[in-house]
């Protein structure tokens, strides 16, 4: 998943920023209200998470503008209030979850997981593609009940597709999906991916659709 | 004396008192003289009487002789008794109850007199044409007892009549009271929380200052926990953040396989444990200054041992900064009208922010003109509106990226408080901000010192 992280603190942010790497995300960090409203408008993020208190306004004036303006990315706001009332003026805000600071990585990237399996309109956990099981949280894929190793990169590419089984995801989508704006992208690098799938997965799981993009059969 | 009714009470009474009993006096010496004047009337009406009976002079001197007298001289008042002497001076008949001597002297006219021990007040009428002394009178006593009864008559309804004043007197006042027990009813019975208006009904005019500073005091209460409740907040908002750092960093050290992940992330932990434990010294700090403002009028202290201290304090920073602080000789010997503790704070924020939000390489100076002292850097300092935002706690200079909690210059503000203040100003090596008595203009720029002089 691509998380825009939107939070001013340094030694959080950069917390963050390695925390959700780990669980295997791709991570943009912007400081100011002004950046993430840049960044939302521009990029297309699976989810963004925003601290309340920033340099030139609150997280929850984001939430409500970008809420106005069409945006319905999920969005999980963290707060050093807990008090009731903060976590229902989130809410009522646009936020779709709230978390207390300090709080525990898996429990963040927990939510995460939630908030946007329930905005790609599934509740399980899990997804299963004909003899392929994805389990989102752990990240184990299972072939024909065997385990599948798979790279952060060639996870984040199999997520992407199979998040939107049976639509055409192109090219940019994926590389958009799975690399931050710091990163360096090959020319061919998705490509590489798709292939490195196919020789683990098998070689019709993923389908090319020629000049458009890659698609996951519904089976 | 705590009760106001008892002391109202006390006052009016006593006021009462007086005038009853003054206006009593009044009223038994002017009875007294009234009686007086009806009894003489009477004296003298009883003596003209006796006269005006045409007594025979012979007759009555024998009929006195043989002892008839009292028996022919009519009864006319038992409180009263008579003489009837010739103008010779021979007794012609005397009233039963009369003295044996002479009533009086034999001047015509109201004379006093003492017989057998028994004081008397006589009317003596001398008629030539008869040839009689008529001498008329009563006892002093007689007369103290008809004043002293008609007095007792007095006393009773007075009595009586004080009693029931009393008695009005304490109900009236307690009614009086009773929008200041309604007042008191009102305040008694609401909850530490409550800061709201007074609601009480029919306050008189005399007491609507009292209700209205009562309402006031509660607004301001109001304001000041409104204002502590805003700090607590976000004093958590500002420890949650750093252990919320501390905590990814730290479950990231646990979990990556990185060695330089790891690295990196220990050495943040570390950052965030310095800021930490700077915010809880800041926090402390205020607590201090805000529990402990009293006026100290007597209080100074040498700037020059509290920079002594805060250079020993700071000493890793301005390491990590390699910068390097200096004083001036008329900084080091200025006093200031502060307790030692709160011009330490103050000073030790003022360099710390120098520090951290100058240039990294450069240098710090704390100069004094010999009113105040200034401290300053080369760094770009604060805009206007910020400089003047930052004294609320909690305020952080969002032009700035250098950590910080916001508390610093609102510590400095209440340690500060109410002898000295602060002023920011921009000068042309970097910026400046002074610690000028309360009630002074800013400085010129003359404080500028040569930097030959800094020790």
């Amino acid at each position: 998943m691509r998380i825009l992280v939107v939070e001013d603190d340094e030694v959080l942010r950069e917390g963050l920023d390695a925390g959700l790497s780990l669980e295997g995300h791709t991570v943009d960090l912007v400081e100011t209200c002004m950046d993430a409203r840049e960044a939302a408008a521009s990029y297309s993020y699976d989810a963004l998470v925003v601290d309340i208190g920033l340099p030139d306004g609150s997280g929850l004036d984001l939430v409500h503008d970008l809420r106005l303006s069409g945006n319905t990315t999920p969005i999980l706001v963290l707060t050093a209030r807990t008090m009731a009332e903060d976590r229902i003026e989130g809410l009522d805000r646009g936020a779709d979850d709230y978390l207390g600071k300090p709080f525990d990585l898996g429990e963040l990237a927990a939510r995460l997981r939630a908030l946007v399996r329930r905005a790609n309109g599934r509740t399980e956990p899990s997804v299963t593609i004909g003899p392929l099981a994805i389990t989102l949280a752990t990240r184990q894929v299972m072939l024909k009940g065997r385990e599948i190793e798979l790279s952060r990169r060639e996870f984040a590419v199999l997520e992407v597709l199979v998040r939107h089984p049976g639509h055409v995801i192109s090219r940019s989508q994926i590389e958009e999906a799975i690399y931050g704006w710091q990163e360096e992208v090959g020319s061919n690098a998705v490509e590489v991916h798709i292939h490195k799938l196919r020789g683990k997965l098998g070689a019709n799981f993923i389908e090319t659709v020629r000049g458009v993009g890659y698609r996951v059969r519904e089976q | 004396m705590t009760s106001l009714r008892i002391r109202l009470f006390l006052l009016v009474a006593a006021a009462t008192a007086i005038v009853w009993a003054l206006a009593a006096a009044w009223t038994v010496l002017s009875a007294r003289a009234d009686v007086e004047r009806v009894l003489d009337r009477r004296l003298q009406e009883a003596a003209m009487m006796v006269a005006s009976l045409g007594y025979d002079t012979q007759q009555t001197s024998d009929a006195a002789q043989s002892g008839a007298a009292s028996v022919a001289l009519p009864s006319y008042d038992r409180q009263l008794s008579c003489q009837i002497w010739s103008v010779g001076g021979q007794l012609l008949g005397a009233s039963q109850g009369a003295p044996g001597a002479a009533m009086s002297d034999g001047e015509a006219g109201f004379s006093e007199r003492m017989i057998a021990g028994n004081a008397w007040r006589v009317y003596t009428h001398v008629s030539p044409e008869n040839g009689l002394r008529v001498m008329v009178g009563d006892t002093i006593a007689m007369r103290s007892r008809l004043i002293t009864d008609l007095m007792r008559g007095l006393i009773v309804p007075a009595t009586i009549g004080l009693l029931a004043l009393a008695l009005l007197l304490w109900i009236g006042i307690g009614q009086g009271l009773s929008p200041i027990r309604r007042i008191a009813a009102e305040i008694g019975d609401r909850s530490p929380e409550d800061q709201s208006p007074l609601v009480v009904d029919r306050v008189p005019d005399e007491l609507s200052p009292l209700t209205r500073e009562i309402d006031e005091l509660f607004a301001r209460i109001a304001l000041l926990r409104d204002g502590e409740r805003r700090f607590l907040a976000s004093a958590a908002h500002e420890m949650q953040t750093p252990l919320a750092g501390l905590k990814t960093h730290a479950e990231i050290a646990l979990r990556t396989e990185d060695e330089n992940a790891r690295r990196k992330s220990l050495e943040r932990i570390r950052q965030s444990v310095d800021r930490t434990t700077r915010l809880v010294r800041q926090l402390l700090d205020l607590a201090k200054e805000r529990s402990a403002r009293v006026p100290a009028t007597e209080a100074s202290a040498s700037l020059g041992d509290a920079f002594d201290e805060v250079i020993e304090e700071l000493e890793h920073l301005v390491a990590e900064r390699n910068a390097s602080v200096q004083i001036s000789q008329a900084a080091r010997d200025f006093v200031a009208p502060l307790p030692r503790n709160s011009l330490v704070i103050a000073l030790r924020n003022l360099i710390e922010n120098a520090l951290l939000h100058g240039p990294a390489n450069s240098e710090v100076r704390v100069d004094s003109d010999g009113t105040g002292f200034c401290v300053r850097d080369a760094g770009p300092g604060l805009s206007d509106s910020a400089s003047r935002a930052m004294l609320e706690p909690f305020t952080r200079d969002p032009g700035s990226k250098a950590p910080g909690s916001g508390l610093g210059l609102s510590i400095v503000s209440s340690a500060l408080a109410p002898a000295m203040r602060l002023h920011f100003e921009r000068i042309a090596s970097g910026y400046r901000v002074c610690v000028l008595p309360a009630e002074t203009q800013a400085p010129s720029e003359e404080v500028a010192i040569d930097a030959s002089e800094f020790a």
